[in-house]
């Protein structure tokens, strides 16, 4: 399983948070070897997170490499004042949302949470498999920012003020933002679940 | 959907807003001893911490397979993924880390891009296959696959078919496969209009992916 960051903090977080800092000090020497490391731990994380908030692969693939290539062409621009994770996290989501901007035809659907939603029969899934099909229709629905939300809070085990940091937003905001995302959620899947939430 | 004022004061109120970290072991020491005295008291809130440990648990192993690690991610996903590279070309317009990397042009730093790209195309792939049984999987490298066909195309999971039949037939496409594993369709678009075509379907918000992939060769 791919180890949320605050979950291997508990296990040692602070011995990672400073093998973490070397590393990005050997970037800064144009030591290639440090940050292809970098990139392997951080790529599949921070895919799955730009999925969540853009849900256009290949504008995933984009986004995803710009924040990366930050630590590499630009590494004097990470301070240490904060983690590493906590910083590359919030370069991806400023970029994710700048992306998202730029986008014509935004695939948020604002209305969504007016809608009855339009998931297909019970019949038509099966098991878990319904389970997952209805959460992320469900996902869909709600806006980028709070998918980023839930994802930074539900896998990646962030606590609400590094997300608020990787925001730049309140804290309050994050609450706020988790509690009408859960609610959301709780509303889609009420009538496919009532057994099970 | 706006944002709500946080009543702080409403200890109801606070612990449901806290329930998620409290699930996850990331709250202060004071919220966190406040939630804990909340539940003691409060039926309705130890009820929604079931939901709350049960909702996490399911939306952490939604898209991705995260319980697999990605050493173990890329060797059980490599060959269907590379019959994926093989076929789907990358747009015309190649990101701006491309030219970066071509300059440095150095072997560890493109082996981590290349499994880089791999990586993401195991999350396109995860992310948007439908439930099948894994029995059904068929690359779209298989000859098979795509006969006659020249691009893919992958619809967001709530498009409409009007739409979808519109934009293919603006687009003067095909679908002559499909779907597959990964929910995508195999198109065949005249060879001298398909990059136009490619970037009108890519336009759509209703469309995921539309990318070339290379006709089989005469046989």
């Amino acid at each position: 399983m791919i180890e949320p960051a605050d979950h291997v903090e508990a296990k040692g977080g602070d011995a990672r948070n400073r093998e973490e800092l070397r590393l990005a000090a050997r970037i800064g020497r144009r030591d290639l070897k440090a940050f292809e490391t970098i990139y392997r731990r951080y790529q599949p994380r921070l895919a799955r997170f730009l999925l969540h908030i853009l849900r256009r692969p290949h504008l995933v693939e984009e986004v995803l490499d710009d924040t990366l290539m930050v630590l590499w062409n630009r590494p004097d621009s990470f301070a240490g004042r904060s983690k590493l994770s906590t910083w590359l996290f919030s370069i991806a989501y400023r970029k994710a949302m700048m992306a998202l901007r730029k986008q014509e035809d935004p695939i948020e659907d604002q209305a969504g949470e007016e809608r009855i939603s339009p998931g297909s029969s019970p019949e038509q899934h099966a098991g878990a498999n319904r389970v997952k099909t209805v959460l992320l229709e469900a996902l869909s629905r709600l806006s980028a920012d709070h998918r980023a939300v839930v994802d930074l809070t539900y896998f990646h085990e962030m606590g609400y003020r590094e997300i608020a940091q990787i925001m730049d937003c309140p804290v309050d905001t994050v609450k706020t933002r988790m509690f009408h995302a859960r609610r959301h959620l709780r509303q889609e899947l009420a009538g496919e679940f009532s057994d099970w939430v | 959907m706006a944002d709500i004022i946080f009543l702080r004061d409403d200890p109801h109120r606070s612990t449901q807003m806290l329930l998620p970290w409290y699930v996850n072991g990331q709250l202060d020491a004071s919220d966190a001893a406040a939630v804990e005295a909340h539940l003691c008291q409060c039926d309705a809130c130890r009820a929604a911490l079931d939901e709350e440990a049960r909702l996490k648990k399911e939306i952490a192993a939604l898209p991705v397979h995260a319980d697999l690690g990605w050493e173990k991610l890329q060797r059980r996903l490599a060959p269907d993924l590379m019959d994926l590279q093989d076929d789907v070309r990358r747009p015309e317009k190649q990101p701006r880390f491309h030219q970066a990397w071509r300059n440095m042009a150095r072997p560890a730093v493109l082996g981590a891009f290349a499994g880089a790209q791999i990586m993401l195309l195991a999350v396109a792939v995860l992310a948007f296959r439908p439930m099948a049984d894994r029995a059904e999987y068929r690359s779209l490298g298989a000859p098979a696959a795509r006969p006659g066909g020249n691009a893919i195309v992958m619809f967001r999971p709530d498009a409409v078919e009007q739409d979808m039949r519109l934009a293919l037939d603006h687009a003067g496409a095909r679908i002559v496969e499909g779907p597959t594993a990964a929910g995508a369709y195999v198109l065949n678009i005249s060879p001298d209009r398909r990059d136009a075509a490619l970037r009108d379907l890519q336009e759509r918000s209703f469309i995921l992916l539309a990318q070339p992939i290379e006709p089989d060769p005469p046989r």
